[in-house]
């Protein structure tokens, strides 16, 4: 997939573009207003993740003149202030997500799969990891073809497990996926580790393989042995 | 003590003690005039008999021991070589005014120039009474009383009537100055008094809110933006250290280094913007406002904590008897919900009861939990928490405590046997 970020923040761009290509995707970095302007209108992106405040202007009106020329990319906003109102009229001019820094790199990534998966592939493309598959739309998952029934918490934590397979996932940023920013994390980690244990159970039982391991005192990586 | 007290009580000093030096001044005048008087008055008499005598052959009977207390005797019938005079002051009592009573008597001796040969030498005395100095002094000090009493009554009056009227610009400001609060972001402006000390006084006042304003202001715009900009380095750390973590063959104490900073990166990030929540509502960046059910909201936001409730086998007693309706800022409303009823469920421990009660007019929501040392009083203040030791941020309450300022909710907190409860009182509902 195709990617653009525009940050104008190195040490931060670094990170993400790491991240992100280690996911396989084709990365672009455009530092300034002007440079992600240029990329934006000239080469076809599935991807867009853009922060608000840059170097020569906002990224919101690239936001819009991407929309004008009828792109079909989904955009993330990343933005350092937390504000509502950047929040509605960034949604507003037809982007898809708003990421306030920091973030966790685990969840941009998860976030913009998931773009990836509704505007590519209209939400009906498979999700599938070894002998487990799943129908996102549908909430359908399946070991062996055998359907696993899920709650809502459990399905959101396997796609979040998912999306980042290989990937060693911290407890916090579980917690925030789960519950959003409102919750007390250091709280809710006992929680989370009951519904880690209720899904493991769930596809243990039929028959899948067990691939939530445990990082010792970070969170936990879902992965192949 | 009032000014007016104040300066009443330093001129009645001052008049008491003019007035008693002017006591003493007039009785001492008066006196003297009145010695002179006297003196002179003897003196006339003295020369009058003296004439009488140039002419007379003889002495009449009724001028030897005449009534006015003079008396005129036959000294000698010669010229004495000296005819000394003096005058002197004797007390003689009166049967009439049965008292003592101060006379002044002059003796001299008089040989008349008459043109005869036998020359005889009179020895003649002549008195007039003193006024009587203790009644001079009372009379003094009768008339000096009453027009000290006089002037003290008008001075009071006078001033009582003249401070309410000077004074009244003064009072003015101070109760603009009373007032003032810093976070509405305005400036004392007063109106010209017409007096120059007020004025000044005005003037400084004005010109000390107007910087108190444009500092707060200014340092509010920097804790704003210091915040934000803190969070963009924040970020950096927090990613580099999710890549880190990503790197094969970690050791467990290296993931535990790790783990360790991200979290502490987490807890700075969270905390920050906590401190950046209640800046913008102090900010008052939260204006929008609509009606809040509150028993809708409440109903949604437990939906929300369920599976925690659930969880930690709380059991909930839920008495929502229509709950307030509030005119708020919708967000604002969700946070304060959010962070009392996290609370509840933080707070309690596992089997607890939580309850939630709401009528027109409060909302009141308790919880089981370990008894709190601190003053209940501090909980609302930032950066306090009931357990030191908690890895919470401490800025629950204020949050709560700043959103209820700003709407016009006022929040209490109470302990009683195990139950801590926060009650929510809406002045008026829907209004």
């Amino acid at each position: 997939m195709k990617i653009l970020l525009i940050e104008d923040e190195a040490a931060l761009s670094d990170s993400i573009l790491t991240y992100l290509r280690e996911e396989g995707h084709t990365c672009e970095l455009a530092t300034d207003f002007r440079s992600a302007g240029l990329k934006a209108d000239i080469y076809d992106y599935d991807c867009v993740v853009v922060d608000i405040t840059l170097p020569g202007g906002s990224g919101l009106e690239i936001i819009s003149d991407l929309k004008k020329k009828g792109s079909e990319a989904g955009i993330i906003i990343i933005s350092a202030k937390n504000s509502l109102d950047d929040k509605i009229s960034g949604l507003d001019l037809g982007a898809d997500d708003y990421l306030t820094k920091p973030f966790h790199l685990s969840e941009l990534n998860s976030r913009i799969k998931s773009i990836i998966r509704r505007r590519t592939f209209k939400g009906s493309k498979e999700i599938t990891f070894q002998e487990i598959s799943i129908v996102p739309e549908e909430m359908i998952v399946n070991v062996h073809h055998k359907p696993v029934v899920l709650t809502k918490k459990e399905f959101d934590l396997l796609i979040y497990f998912i999306s980042n397979q290989n990937r060693v996932i911290t407890k916090e940023s579980i917690a925030e996926h789960l519950w959003g920013d409102d919750m007390d994390s250091a709280d809710s980690f006992d929680f989370i580790y009951s519904h880690i244990k209720n899904l493991r159970k769930k596809l243990l039982e039929k028959g899948s393989e067990d691939y939530i391991q445990t990082v010792y005192g970070i969170g936990y990586k879902f992965a192949k042995k | 003590m009032k000014l007016l007290s104040k300066t009443n009580r330093y001129y009645i000093t001052a008049a008491l003690i003019v007035f008693l030096i002017g006591t003493g001044v007039c009785y001492f005048l008066l006196t003297r005039i009145m010695n002179e008087e006297v003196n002179e008055q003897l003196h006339t008499k003295a020369a009058a008999i003296k004439s009488d005598l140039d002419v007379m052959e003889t002495i009449p009977e009724h001028f030897i021991s005449p009534g006015d207390g003079a008396s005129i005797k036959l000294y000698c019938n010669c010229t004495p070589s000296s005819t000394p005079e003096y005058l002197r002051d004797t007390t003689i009592y009166s049967a009439d005014a049965k008292e003592d009573l101060t006379y002044r008597k002059y003796t001299f001796y008089y040989t008349p120039k008459r043109a005869e040969k036998q020359v005889s030498t009179y020895l003649i005395t002549i008195k007039k009474a003193l006024f009587e100095e203790d009644d001079l002094l009372i009379a003094i000090g009768k008339a000096m009383f009453f027009l000290f009493a006089l002037l003290l009554l008008v001075m009071f009056e006078v001033n009582r009537r003249i401070s309410k009227k000077l004074w009244k610009p003064f009072y003015e400001s101070i109760s603009r100055v009373e007032e003032f609060t810093v976070s509405q972001g305005d400036v004392l402006i007063f109106s010209p008094s017409g007096i120059q000390e007020f004025d000044e006084l005005n003037h400084v006042l004005y010109e000390m809110t107007r910087k108190i304003s444009e500092d707060y202001h200014s340092l509010k715009d920097f804790s704003e933006n210091a915040s934000h900009e803190i969070q963009t380095p924040l970020a950096i750390i927090k990613t580099k250290l999710e890549l880190l973590m990503q790197a094969e063959g970690l050791k467990e104490a290296q993931l535990k280094l790790i783990s360790d900073a991200y979290e502490s990166a987490g807890r700075l990030s969270k905390l920050n913007q906590a401190l950046i929540l209640l800046t913008r509502i102090g900010n008052k960046q939260f204006s929008e406002t609509k009606i809040v059910k509150f028993d809708e909201l409440i109903r949604a936001r437990l939906t929300h904590f369920k599976e925690l409730i659930d969880h930690k086998g709380l059991v909930l007693d839920l008495n929502l008897q229509g709950g307030p309706e509030k005119e708020m800022n919708p967000a604002l409303a969700d946070i304060l919900l959010s962070n009392l009823l996290g609370n509840a469920i933080k707070h309690n421990h596992p089997g607890g009861n939580m309850t939630i009660r709401t009528n027109k007019d409060e909302i009141s929501i308790s919880n089981t939990g370990v008894s709190v040392a601190q003053d209940p009083t501090h909980f609302f203040e930032r950066f306090r928490k009931g357990d030191a030791s908690s890895d919470s941020l401490g800025l629950g309450l204020a949050i709560v405590k700043q959103i209820c300022e700003e709407s016009g909710i006022v929040a209490s907190y109470s302990y009683q046997e195990g139950i801590h409860t926060l009650l929510l009182k809406f002045q008026s509902a829907s209004s």
